[in-house]
């Protein structure tokens, strides 16, 4: 039997076509869109984080609001007050960057029924430079009572997982990403709170989330053939942690590894590693962005710069094991 | 006794629960609340605002124990609920949550941001209302400050509430003069605030605000306005109602001691209990 999930990978998930995780996001708002309660703000990045899709088919329902990010947070809570489900969608960088503390009071306190989409996670983001790259939304997003937190590995994910928000009542920030990726998951049923396991291992669990995750999974099948058997984690859902899943991975493998498009500090490995830490202590290490602004630059050459390019992956895990 | 002058006496009640909740609290805020009692009078006791449809948001969050008071003497709670103004597990927090009660419909107190909300509150129902004349959409009426409007959030939420034409939104902004540190002038220059918000494009009345019957007469005018929003720039005086109290930024949020308390209800024909 495969090591490898059949049920969330494609079969050809090694080469899989390339698609920009952000793009899932314009299909799943005109699939939604269908319910006349859907509505879609955007502060003047329609365009680039893809909710132009909706914007063409329902432009009823499409609000332009201009470069006012604060506003919008403001506006989308409003709307949602009425019973309606606003998207607001702009760069991770400046929503919920500049906007926090709208999204703190107005959303997470409020409980408004709003849908936060953050593009351009992370330095995949690129040539744009660090005023452009989220590099800290997700520490931004998951210390706030009430919020759910996303991370979608590829395009497909992304879709589904905008539907599940939509379905859940109260906010969610969803985190995309914006570089050609490979599309490499199948289409299912996404549960929020529920993380996937891609590949099945017993040395090492990787955790991983977003453009990482295709690349852990590559790491793994090149380990393989060296006798290292890695586990593969999507932590797609970042809060609330399927805690389950990622206990009973620790307590297989003993020895975890996170992998981020993100800050350390805060992100995603340090919610694993709290978890981790108060439930089941193993030894646990982070990489992703260590306490640095991100850099101007093609973004696969930013990403060699960080060392979250497959080889400084590959390199990591195998330096983590021989500790 | 026409109805104007029971709005005003009303008002004093309003201002009287406000002293007597922070008295007992011994924290809150004073000045704003006071110079608010006629706006909060006639928005919730005039008649002129549909209480069944229409929401009230307060975006001056500070400014809620004049709201508590109006939502008490309406009959949304019981009024001895009021002493329990800022205590743990009250349904009255010190700065306004929404769901708190079914009346407070959005968080405030971080300055502008029940301006966005109120915004997209009247958006949300022009698109839900949509073919329907203007007269039956429900309305929004959003209160916020004259320090308030320090914050940028507000001119950015004016532009959207200009932008799309929201013409079921009627802001009141009380201008009382003072904030925490100063008067407002001494802490950012305004120059005239009503030709600021003009040139914003919001359709400008500016009116005494501490008269119920500019203030009704401002609404019913601001409630036939069509394709865009209305901004209601009252002219208060901070601490209204209270002669020691008025006109002066210490009174920000100033504790009253019993004896102020015991003089400020008798200067607004209140009995001397607490609430």
């Amino acid at each position: 039997m495969s090591k490898y999930s059949d049920k969330y990978l494609i079969s050809e998930w090694r080469t899989a076509p390339k698609r920009a995780i952000r793009d899932g996001v314009g299909e799943a708002l005109v699939k939604i869109g269908e319910d006349e309660r859907v509505v879609v703000l955007s502060a003047d990045l329609a365009g680039s984080t893809r909710v132009d899709k909706f914007a063409e088919t329902f432009p009823d329902r499409f609000f332009e609001l201009g470069v006012a990010e604060q506003n919008m947070a403001g506006v989308a809570a409003g709307v949602a007050f009425t019973g309606l489900i606003p998207f607001m969608a702009s760069y991770a960088a400046f929503s919920p960057g500049r906007n926090w503390e709208q999204i703190r009071i107005s959303i997470a306190l409020s409980k408004a029924n709003v849908k936060i989409i953050g593009s351009h996670g992370g330095v995949a983001t690129g040539k744009n430079g660090p005023s452009h790259q989220g590099t800290e939304d997700i520490a931004l997003t998951r210390v706030l009572p009430n919020m759910t937190v996303l991370t979608p590995a590829d395009a497909t994910q992304c879709q589904t997982m905008i539907e599940a928000a939509y379905k859940l009542v109260g906010p969610v920030y969803i985190r995309t990403a914006r570089p050609e990726t490979p599309n490499f998951t199948k289409k299912y049923d996404f549960e929020i709170g529920k993380i996937e396991k891609y590949r099945e291992g017993r040395d090492v669990t990787i955790c991983a989330s977003g453009i990482p995750v295709w690349e852990s999974l590559m790491v793994a099948e090149e380990l393989a053939k060296e006798g290292v058997e890695c586990e593969v984690l999507n932590i797609s859902t970042i809060k609330p942690l399927d805690r389950e899943t990622i206990i009973e991975s620790a307590r297989k493998t003993n020895k975890v590894i996170t992998i981020e498009d993100h800050q350390i500090a805060g992100g995603m490995g340090s919610a694993i590693a709290e978890l981790l830490g108060e439930e089941y202590p193993v030894p646990i290490k982070r990489m992703g962005i260590t306490d640095k602004f991100g850099l101007s630059g093609e973004w696969e050459e930013v990403y060699k710069w960080f060392g979250l390019d497959r080889v400084s992956l590959k390199k990591a895990v195998v330096d983590y094991l021989h500790e | 006794m026409g109805p104007a002058l029971d709005l005003q006496r009303v008002a004093n009640q309003l201002r009287g629960d406000v002293l007597r909740m922070v008295h007992t609290a011994q924290a809150g805020h004073v000045a704003g609340p006071l110079s608010a009692g006629e706006i909060y009078s006639v928005l919730y006791f005039g008649g002129v605002v549909d209480l069944a449809q229409d929401k009230i948001v307060l975006s001056c969050g500070h400014y809620c124990p004049i709201m508590y008071a109006a939502l008490a003497r309406n009959g949304n709670f019981p009024r001895s609920e009021l002493k329990t103004f800022m205590q743990a597990g009250s349904r009255l927090p010190g700065h306004p949550e929404r769901g708190s009660l079914p009346e407070v419909e959005v968080s405030a107190g971080p300055l502008g941001q029940g301006v966005s909300v109120a915004v997209g509150m009247a958006l949300a129902l022009k698109i839900q209302y949509g073919q329907r004349s203007q007269k039956t959409t429900p309305r929004v009426y959003c209160v916020l400050s004259d320090g308030e409007i320090q914050e940028g959030q507000v001119w950015e939420a004016f532009n959207t509430a200009v932008r799309r034409q929201l013409d079921n939104l009627i802001f009141i902004l009380d201008r009382n003069r003072i904030q925490i540190e100063n008067y407002v002038a001494q802490v950012a220059t305004y120059g005239e605030v009503a030709g600021r918000l003009e040139a914003f494009g919001l359709h400008v009345l500016e009116i005494e605000g501490n008269r119920t019957d500019k203030i009704m007469e401002a609404i019913t005018q601001a409630k036939e306005v069509m394709g865009g929003p209305v901004m209601i720039v009252a002219n208060t005086v901070g601490g209204k109602g209270v002669s020691f109290m008025e006109n002066d930024p210490s009174w920000h949020d100033k504790v009253p001691s019993q004896d102020e308390l015991t003089k400020a209800l008798k200067e607004l024909g209140e009995k001397n209990e607490q609430v």
